[in-house]
């Protein structure tokens, strides 16, 4: 089990609104692996839309992404360059 | 996050025993809703639906867990509307969990205002996302219950 944490900002002009975060959700449920996503010291699950809209992952918010489990390298991967990605 | 509900919605924002019709036909209706209680205004109703319709069609915002956010950004708006409907028996919404909905919170948001639009949503995640809130809201009788429950919740996530 490798435990990956990256920290990063949010780069979507609006933030992780609705559309983003089922799609993000949809993208980490490809892993194995165990996601979490930690703003402002709060940290939720990063396989579950209401939990991930809960955040208001607002553009330049800072996030530390965690990731956990045997396909945890190809995840971060994944998911750290849908976070970062700058379309809406 | 420095929302309060009750700024943004009062008790004809609220609509209780949503029938179990198609998606389409209880959105239609609960902007219907908003046009009777002057929310909105007619002339708009036909750009308002499609743009929610539309919305759908990317992907449904049944997010699971009983609710569903349907919402548009549009400039007929000042800043932010919030309609909640409440639905005891649960409608099928083309839920991503399969489930039935039980709570429609429909978002209209002027396009400016992308911001307040994230933390409207995230709000309302935040609150509902506690199931035995969803199990009461289920039950309650009227409007005035609604926004007490509400009030109540946002106290308790704050």
């Amino acid at each position: 089990m490798s435990k990956i944490e990256e920290h990063f900002d949010i780069k979507r002009k609006h933030g992780l609104h609705a559309r983003p975060a089922t799609l993000f959700v949809q993208l980490a449920n490809k892993f194995d692996s165990s996601v979490r996503l930690e703003k402002n010291g709060e940290v939720v699950d990063g396989k579950s839309i209401i939990a991930l809209l809960s955040l208001g992952g607002n553009k330049g918010a800072k996030i530390k992404l965690i990731v956990e489990g045997e396909d945890s390298s190809e995840a971060m991967d994944e998911l750290k360059s849908f976070l970062e990605e700058d379309d809406d | 996050m420095n929302i309060n509900i009750l700024d943004h919605l009062d008790k004809d924002g609220i609509i209780l025993r949503i029938k179990p019709k198609s998606k389409k036909i209880i959105i239609t209706s609960i902007i219907d809703h908003l046009i009777q209680k002057r929310k909105i205004d007619k002339k708009f109703k036909t750009d308002i639906l499609n743009s929610i319709l539309q919305r759908e069609d990317m992907g449904s915002t049944a997010i699971g867990s009983h609710i569903a956010f349907p919402h548009a950004r549009i400039n007929y708006v000042k800043d932010i509307i919030v309609c909640i409907g409440i639905s005891k028996e649960g409608i099928d919404f083309d839920s991503l969990d399969q489930e039935p909905v039980n709570v429609v919170a429909l978002l209209l948001s002027n396009q400016k205002e992308a911001g307040l639009h994230l933390k409207m949503l995230a709000f309302l995640a935040r609150i509902l996302r506690d199931k035995y809130l969803v199990q009461r809201l289920k039950c309650v009788k009227t409007e005035e219950e609604v926004l007490m429950l509400l009030n109540k919740q946002q106290e308790v996530v704050r």
